[in-house]
C-alpha cells in the first residue's frame, strides 16, 4: 500500500509539475475555432460540405460581398472586394468588373481579369462537378477579359439579382497554378486539400477529421487580419465541440446545442452570442407514395395536411424546444430574406377545427381516441435525423400533438446517412427537418418548385406541385422592382401555407459561443465566417503551449 | 462457501438475499409499470410551466425538457432494458448451451473446429460487431438490439458448458449410462443438461451485467435505442446535456443502471463460489 | 510453443476473414447513403453522389467488389476513405497511434496499479480496509465507461477547468521542446487515461485480491509462512509468481472488452484515435474505413489475447505442460 501511495504521489506531482511547465504562455493571436465535423476539400463551390465552404470562403475571395443588410437585389449594399468597382452596362445585359490593382494570390502573383474568366469557365463546366456553377451558367453567358484588371460577364437575360447571382458565386481561381489540371480531377487534386487562394487568411496546414490551420494573410487588399493564426480543432461530434469550447480548450464555436445553453451561461469566461439565421424547420409531408405513382393514402389531401396542421401548437413547441433561440415559422421563407412577409394568413392552432375536418374527410373516432376509416387506423411514420437533439425533440412533442387529434404517429430517429437516405428515395410518410435558406429568395425555387421533385434529390423530396406558386415565384424572380417582386412572393407563399405542403415548425435562432478574450463584433447571417478577418483578442489563452511563437 | 466466508470476499459480507432482492424490485416494477406509473411516459405536462421541475412530491424524479414525469419513464424504461437483457441472456442461454453441450460431446475434430469458432468471436470487440450492424440497418429496434446483443455474447457461455459437459462425460454414472446402452441423445437430455445448467444459469446472469452497460452506451451515443422509446440509456442521452444543472435527469438512470449491474454481480459472485472455471469476461 | 503459434495465426486468420465477411455484407446492404453530410439549399446533391458512386463502383455487383477488396486487403490496400477523400491507410496510420496513445497507459497503469491494490487486498482479505476498497472496484465496474468519462469531463474539465475537455494537444499550440509536447500529451491525457486505467485497474483487482486469497491458502505458502518468512516475502516470491500466468489470461479475455470500452471513452473526450473514428465512420457510411477498422481492431485484439495467452503460458509451468 506504501508503495501505491508513493507511486501516485509521484504521478501526481509529475503531471502538474509539466503542465505547469507547459502553461505560462504570452502572445501571438491565435484563435482556436471548435468544430463538430471536418470538411472533404477546401475549393469553393465544389464541395456539398458545410466546413469546407468555411475553409474555402476565408481562403478565396470574392468580387464583392453581400453587406449586412443582405439585400440580393441590384448591387445596393454589396461592399468591394477584389473589384474595386464595376459598371453596368446601359442594356443591364453586361456588368464590367475592375479588379483592385493589390489584389495578390498568396504566393505573391498578382490577380488579373483572366482568373476571374478562368473560374467561370471551371465551375460552369459540367465535367467540374459544380450544382452552383450549373446553376451560374443558366443566367450567364461567358466572362470576357478586356485588360488584366477588366473582366466583363455577359448575362443571357435580365434579373433583379443577376449582380448577386455572380458575385455571391464566382470565385476568381489561379489560372497560373490550376490552369493545366483537367476539370474532372480538380477535386482529387492536391491543391484541393492545400490551396492558394487571394482571401484574409493563407492556407498552413490540414491534418483531416482533427485540424485546419491558417494564417493571416499580409497583403491582404482590405488590410491584414488582426489575429495571426486561425485553428479549427475538429471534434468529432458536436457535443464534444460544444465542450472544447466550455472546457477552454477553443474560443469559439458557431452554433450552441440548446441544452449546453444554460451551462455556458453559468461559466464566466463564455460569452453567448446572438446570431441571425436564415435557418428554418419543417415537418414537410410526402404527397407520393414510395414509388411515386399514387397520391400518398393521408397526405396525397390538402384537407388531411391542414387538418394536421391545426393539431399542432406551434408557439407552445418553439417555446418548450427552443425557448427565446427560435420562432414559430411562417412559411417556405426565412424572416431574414427580403421576401419574408409576417402578415400572411396561417392555419390557426385549432384542436376542434382539425377533429371536424378529420371527421368530414371520414376518419371517425375509436374507442382509444385514435380515429380510422374503413377498418384503417390513422396511422403514419415521422422520420427525424438523431444529429439534431432538438428536432428530435420536437418529434416526440409532434407525435403527442397528432395523437391528441387522433392520429397515431411512429416516430422514426435514424441517423444522418440513413435520413438522407429515406429524403433522397422519397420513402418517408412524413419528416421534421431543417433547411438553411440563402439570402436570395431565389432558393424557394429550388426548395419547393415542382421541377426540384426528382428521385435521388432532397429538394421537394414531398413532391409538392403546385403550379399558382411555381408561377409566382418565377413571376418575383424576374419582375424588376422590389414592390412587384414582392407582390409575387407573397401570392406564391400565402398559396404554400394555404396548401400545407408541410408544417411550417420553426425557425432557430442557436447562439454561438465564444471565451470572453476573443472580440467578434457583428455576425454576417449568411456567412458568420465572413467577419473572422476583424475579430481581435484581449486576453491571453488558457490553453497550454498556446501563443507561444515557433522557433524556427 | 466457509473458505470464502473466513477470507471475506465483498460478496460474501452481503446477504445474498439483498441483490436478490433488489433485483426483483426492478423485475416487479417492470412488470408492474403501466400500473404503477402515476403519468403517462411519453406525455408532456404543460411545454412551458412543467419543463425541468426538480423532484417533488408530485413529481418524485422531477421532469425533464420536455416536461414528462421521469419517474414514469424511468418505469418503462425499466420495462426496456430488463427486456433488451432477459431476450439477450434467453438468446445466450440458448445457443451459448446448445453449442457447448454439443461440442462437449461431439467427436474431437468438430469440438476442435466449434472452439475455434468460439474463440475467434471471443476474439472480435462486441462493440465493433454491434456499430457495424447499426450500418446496416440504420436503427436497430429494441428486439433486434436484443438479439444481437445475445448473439455477440454466447461464446463465453459456450465455453462454461462445453467444460462442464466434458467434465461430466467423464464421471462414472454417464459411463454406467452409456454401457447400459443408453442412447447419446438420452444421455445428453438427462444426464448431461441438468448438470450443466446450475453452471449456465450463473453466467446467465453475469451476461446481465454486461448487457446492460453496453445497451445504455450504444443508445447514448445514438446507436441503440431511439427515443421516444424510454430505455436506462436513452433516459442518459436526455440527461447528458444537463448533468450539473438538472442533476434528476442524471441521477436516476445511473443509479438505476449501477445497482442492477451491482447486484447482478454480487448475486453471480455468490452463487458462483469459488468455482473459478466459471470465471467469464 | 511454435504449435501454439501456429494455432494462434490460424485463429486470427479465421477472424479476419470472419469479420471481413460480415463487414463487407453489413455495410453494402446499409440503406443509409455514404455520400451526405450536409443539407444547405443550393448544394451539390444529386451529382456529387452519382460521382462518388461511379468513383468508388459500387453499382458493380457484391460478387465483384468482394473478391477484389479481399485481393487488395492482403496488399495492405483498404481503398479510399468515402469521408476524407484520402486512402484510408492513411487514416490508419493517423488513429492508430493515438489510440495507443491512450491505450498503453491505460493498460500499464491499471494492471500495475490493480495487482499491487489486489495484492494488497488479498493479504488483508476481510479487514474493513479490504472490504471498502473491495465495495469501491464493484461501485466502479457498475457504472459505464462512457459515464465515467462525461462525468470526469464535466466536472474536472468544464466546471473546475483543471484539464483539458478535449483532443491529445492544444489546438494550435506550437511546441517549444520536445518536453512542452510530452507535458501538453500529459495534461490532455490525464482524464481518458485515469478513467480508463480507473476501470482497468477495478477488474484486475477484483481478480487478483481472489487469486492471492487462494494462494495463500495453499499448501506451499502456508509451509513457508509457517517457515518464518516475512509476509511481504511470501507476497513477491511466491503468490505473485503463482497467480502472474492467470492474470494475464484474464487480461487476455479483458482486451475485447477494453477496446469496446476505449471507444467510448474516445467519444467522450473526442480523442481522435480508432474508437471515436469508426463510430463517425458509421454514421457516415463510409464503407471502406468502417470495414477496415474493424479488420485492424479485429486482428489487433486477436494479436493481444495471443500475447496474453503466450505470457500466462510463460509464467505458469503448469499451463505451459498442457499446451
Amino acid at each position: 500500500m506504501k508503495l501505491i501511495g508513493r507511486l501516485s504521489v509521484c504521478l501526481v506531482l509529475a503531471t502538474t509539475a509539466v503542465a505547469s511547465l507547459a502553461c505560462g504562455d504570452v502572445g501571438d493571436k491565435t484563435v482556436v475555432i471548435s468544430a463538430g465535423a471536418d470538411g472533404d476539400i477546401a475549393l469553393p463551390q465544389l464541395s456539398s460540405q458545410t466546413q469546407s465552404r468555411v475553409y474555402a470562403e476565408l481562403l478565396f475571395d470574392k468580387l464583392a460581398e453581400i453587406g449586412q443588410s443582405q439585400n440580393t437585389v441590384g448591387d445596393a449594399g454589396y461592399v468591394p472586394h477584389l473589384a474595386a468597382r464595376w459598371d453596368w452596362a446601359r442594356d443591364s445585359m453586361a456588368i464590367t468588373f475592375h479588379l483592385d490593382p493589390r489584389a495578390k494570390w498568396h504566393d505573391g502573383q498578382a490577380l488579373t481579369a483572366r482568373d476571374v474568366r478562368f473560374a467561370f469557365t471551371v465551375l460552369t463546366d459540367p465535367k467540374t462537378g459544380s450544382s452552383a456553377g450549373v446553376e451560374l451558367a443558366r443566367s450567364v453567358d461567358s466572362v470576357s477579359v478586356a485588360d488584366s484588371l477588366t473582366a466583363t460577364v455577359w448575362y443571357k437575360a435580365r434579373s433583379p439579382e443577376q449582380f448577386h447571382a455572380v458575385a455571391y458565386t464566382l470565385f476568381p481561381l489561379p489560372e497560373h497554378l490550376l490552369g493545366n489540371v483537367p476539370h474532372d480531377s480538380l477535386k482529387s487534386s492536391a491543391f484541393a486539400k492545400a490551396p492558394v487562394g487571394s482571401g484574409p487568411f493563407t492556407f498552413v496546414a490540414w491534418e483531416q477529421k482533427r485540424r485546419f490551420e491558417m494564417a493571416a494573410f499580409d497583403h491582404y487588399l482590405l488590410g491584414r487580419p488582426k489575429i495571426d493564426r486561425l485553428v479549427f480543432a475538429i471534434a468529432g461530434s458536436a457535443p464534444t465541440a460544444v465542450r472544447a469550447v466550455l472546457a477552454g480548450d477553443a474560443d469559439f464555436i458557431e452554433r450552441m446545442q440548446l441544452e449546453d445553453v444554460a451551462e455556458a451561461s453559468r461559466l464566466p469566461d463564455i460569452t453567448l452570442l446572438p446570431l441571425r439565421r436564415y435557418d428554418y424547420g419543417v415537418v414537410q409531408f410526402n404527397l407520393w407514395t414510395a414509388d411515386g405513382t399514387a397520391p400518398h393514402p393521408l397526405f396525397g389531401s390538402a384537407s388531411m395536411r391542414r387538418a394536421l396542421t391545426m393539431a399542432v401548437d406551434r408557439a407552445a413547441l418553439v417555446r418548450n424546444v427552443h425557448d427565446t433561440l427560435g420562432r414559430p415559422g411562417l412559411g417556405p421563407f426565412a424572416r431574414l430574406q427580403w421576401s419574408a412577409d409576417t402578415t400572411l394568413r396561417q392555419i390557426p392552432f385549432d384542436v376542434a377545427e382539425s377533429g371536424r375536418l378529420l371527421d368530414v374527410l371520414g376518419w371517425k373516432l375509436g374507442p382509444r381516441g385514435m380515429r380510422s376509416k374503413a377498418g384503417q387506423p390513422l396511422a403514419f411514420t415521422l422520420s427525424v435525423s438523431s444529429s439534431s437533439r432538438s428536432r428530435v425533440r420536437y418529434a416526440e412533442l409532434l407525435q403527442q400533438s397528432f395523437a391528441a387529434v387522433g392520429a397515431a404517429v411512429t416516430v422514426n430517429v435514424t441517423d444522418m446517412a440513413g435520413f438522407v437516405d429515406q429524403l433522397m428515395t422519397h420513402s418517408f410518410d412524413a419528416m421534421v427537418f431543417g433547411w438553411t435558406a440563402t439570402p436570395s429568395p431565389s432558393g424557394a425555387r429550388q426548395t419547393w418548385g415542382s421541377r426540384a421533385f426528382t428521385k435521388g434529390s432532397p429538394f421537394n423530396a414531398g413532391g409538392w406541385q403546385n403550379a399558382t406558386f411555381d408561377a409566382a415565384v418565377a413571376n418575383a424572380l424576374t419582375a424588376m422592382d422590389l414592390k412587384n417582386a414582392r407582390a409575387h412572393f407573397r401570392v406564391a407563399y400565402q398559396t404554400a401555407i394555404d396548401d400545407a405542403p408541410a408544417i411550417w415548425l420553426y425557425e432557430s435562432l442557436d447562439p454561438a459561443a465564444a471565451s470572453r478574450r476573443l472580440v467578434t463584433g457583428e455576425f454576417r447571417p449568411d456567412a458568420w465566417w465572413a467577419t473572422v478577418r476583424s475579430w481581435d483578442v484581449t486576453g491571453p489563452s488558457r490553453r497550454p503551449g498556446a501563443g507561444r511563437t515557433a522557433t524556427p | 462457501m466457509s473458505a470464502s466466508r473466513r477470507t471475506g470476499n465483498v460478496p460474501a459480507f452481503v446477504p445474498a438475499f439483498v441483490p436478490a432482492c433488489v433485483l426483483a424490485l426492478f423485475v416487479l416494477t417492470a412488470l408492474t409499470a403501466q400500473w404503477i406509473a402515476p403519468f403517462d411516459p411519453a406525455v408532456s405536462g404543460d411545454l412551458v410551466a412543467d419543463r425541468l421541475l426538480a423532484p417533488s412530491t408530485t413529481h418524485w424524479f422531477g421532469t425533464d425538457a420536455s416536461a414528462r414525469d421521469v419517474f414514469s419513464r424511468m418505469l418503462f424504461g425499466t420495462q426496456v432494458s430488463l427486456g433488451i437483457a432477459a431476450l439477450s441472456v434467453a438468446v445466450v442461454l440458448l445457443v451459448g448451451v446448445t453449442w457447448g453441450v454439443i461440442a462437449g460431446l461431439a467427436p474431437a475434430w468438430l469440438d476442435g473446429w466449434m472452439m475455434r469458432f468460439v474463440d475467434a468471436l471471443m476474439a472480435t470487440p462486441r462493440l465493433l460487431v454491434v456499430l457495424a450492424c447499426v450500418a446496416f440497418t440504420g436503427r436497430l429496434s429494441a428486439t433486434s438490439l436484443a438479439l444481437l446483443l445475445g448473439l455477440t455474447a454466447w461464446p463465453a457461455m459456450s465455453r462454461i458448458v462445453r467444460a462442464r459437459v466434458r467434465e461430466l462425460d467423464a464421471t462414472d454414472y454417464v459411463a454406467a449410462a452409456r454401457a447400459l446402452g443408453a442412447p447419446r441423445m438420452g444421455i445428453a437430455v438427462r444426464h448431461i443438461l441438468p448438470g450443466v445448467l446450475p453452471a449456465a444459469m450463473v453466467t446467465a446472469i453475469l451476461t446481465v451485467a454486461s448487457v446492460i452497460p453496453l445497451e445504455a452506451g450504444l443508445s447514448y451515443f445514438g446507436a441503440g435505442i431511439a427515443p421516444p422509446t424510454a430505455s436506462w440509456g436513452v433516459l442518459l442521452q436526455d440527461a447528458s446535456a444537463r448533468p450539473l444543472d438538472a442533476w434528476w435527469l442524471l441521477l436516476f438512470p445511473s443509479a438505476a443502471i449501477a445497482a442492477t449491474v451491482m447486484s447482478v454481480n454480487l448475486l453471480g459472485e455468490r452463487l458462483r463460489g469459488r468455482d473459478r472455471s466459471l470465471l467469464a469476461p | 510453443m511454435l504449435r501454439f503459434a501456429a494455432a494462434r495465426a490460424r485463429q486470427t486468420a479465421i477472424v479476419a476473414f470472419v469479420v471481413t465477411s460480415l463487414a463487407f455484407v453489413l455495410v453494402h446492404a446499409a440503406p443509409g447513403d455514404p455520400f451526405a453530410t450536409s443539407l444547405d439549399e443550393n448544394s451539390n446533391f444529386a451529382a456529387a453522389r452519382a460521382e462518388m458512386r461511379l468513383r468508388y463502383a459500387l453499382d458493380l455487383p457484391l460478387w465483384q467488389q468482394y473478391p477484389m477488396m479481399l485481393a487488395n486487403f492482403a496488399r495492405g490496400e483498404f481503398g479510399t476513405s468515402f469521408g476524407e477523400a484520402r486512402p484510408v491507410s492513411a487514416v490508419l496510420t493517423d488513429v492508430i497511434p493515438d489510440t495507443l496513445l491512450l491505450m498503453v497507459p491505460a493498460l500499464l497503469i491499471g494492471v500495475l496499479a490493480g495487482v499491487a491494490v489486489g495484492t494488497w487486498q488479498g493479504a488483508h482479505a476481510g479487514t474493513w480496509r479490504d472490504r471498502a476498497t473491495g465495495a469501491f472496484a464493484l461501485s466502479v465496474l457498475s457504472i459505464p465507461e462512457f459515464l465515467l468519462a462525461l462525468i470526469a469531463s464535466l466536472v474536472f474539465a468544464v466546471r473546475l477547468r483543471w484539464f483539458p475537455g478535449t483532443g491529445i494537444f492544444s489546438a494550435g499550440a506550437v511546441h517549444a521542446s520536445w518536453l512542452d509536447t510530452v507535458g501538453d500529451y500529459l495534461h490532455h491525457a490525464a482524464l481518458p487515461v485515469s478513467v480508463l486505467a480507473l476501470v482497468i485497474g477495478c477488474v484486475v483487482a477484483r481478480f487478483q485480491r481472489a487469486a492471492v486469497v487462494d494462494t495463500l491458502n495453499e499448501e506451499f505458502v502456508r509451509t513457508a509462512r509457517a517457515k518464518g518468512a516475512a509476509t511481504r516475502r511470501v507476497l513477491v516470491h511466491h503468490v505473485l509468481r503463482r497467480t502472474g500466468g492467470s492474470l494475464f489470461a484474464v487480461l487476455g479475455l479483458l482486451v475485447p472488452t477494453l477496446v469496446g470500452g476505449a471507444a467510448m471513452v474516445e467519444m467522450v473526450f473526442g480523442w481522435p484515435g480508432a474508437g471515436a473514428t469508426l463510430v463517425s465512420a458509421v454514421g457516415s457510411r463510409d464503407y471502406p474505413l468502417v470495414i477496415a477498422l474493424v479488420l485492424v481492431g479485429s486482428i489487433a485484439v486477436c494479436v493481444g489475447s495471443a500475447i496474453a495467452d503466450a505470457a500466462a503460458v510463460l509464467a505458469n509451468p503448469a499451463i505451459r505442460k498442457e499446451a
